[in-house]
């Protein structure tokens, strides 16, 4: 699934490894769901769209679902 | 959770097969020493066995609980896969003569000299080869979990 992690942490500054500490993943985790290699968890798609401060709609693509 | 690769499989290497390796390097040496009592060594050989067994589901317990979703679906990947990899894996090994040739002489070398227990030594082999068995699918979990993680770098 694409998302706009990638540009949403360029925005903010964040490294992956921030990002991981924010929604309490491992970098790992956050480079897999970046790169669209893994579909996240509701929980967990909610955790990281509230660290940026979306939706998740706005974080994540449903286009491809 | 861990953010380095190398420190996840540092902590494994020293939590999981360290113990399990110096146990196993254990009963081989007294194998070794104890082979005019067979009885002996098969109960250390059984003991063994539960051991690893069992030390095998606590530490899997314990990472279960450091692990978030990714991790815990990679875990699930390489558990289902390397059970069967390694399972069919030991069965084509075996297959290959000389390599069943040289587990039977091993065991058939176990028993002391003279002795003529072949049930006993049916019996060592029989636990032995299930211990080859879960070794040789601890070895294809991990080929499985490396797997999952180059699929998950995108490599």
């Amino acid at each position: 699934m694409k998302n706009r992690i990638r540009v949403l942490r360029a925005e903010k500054a964040w490294s992956q490894a921030e990002l991981a500490e924010r929604v309490r993943v491992s970098r790992n985790s956050i480079n897999a769901i970046e790169n669209g290699r893994f579909d996240p968890s509701l929980p967990l798609a909610f955790r990281i769209a509230d660290s940026f401060g979306l939706s998740v709609e706005e974080v994540f693509d449903k286009t491809d679902v | 959770m861990t953010t380095k690769p190398l420190g996840t499989f540092g902590r494994i290497a020293l939590r999981f097969f360290l113990p399990i390796g110096i146990v196993s390097g254990s009963l081989l040496v007294a194998i070794q020493l104890l082979r005019p009592r067979p009885a002996v060594v098969e109960g250390l050989v059984a003991v063994t066995s539960i051991f690893v067994f069992g030390y095998s589901l606590f530490m899997g317990q314990q990472e279960a609980r450091r692990s978030d979703e990714v991790e815990r679906a990679g875990a699930g990947f390489a558990n289902s896969n390397g059970w069967v990899w390694g399972g069919f894996a030991t069965l084509a090994l075996l297959m290959v003569p000389p390599v069943m040739n040289e587990v039977v002489d091993v065991v058939l070398k176990l028993p002391p000299a003279g002795l003529t227990d072949m049930h006993l030594a049916v019996r060592l082999g029989l636990i032995g080869g299930a211990t080859l068995v879960m070794l040789i699918q601890g070895l294809a979990i991990v080929v499985a979990s490396v797997i999952w993680r180059q699929r998950m770098r995108g490599s």
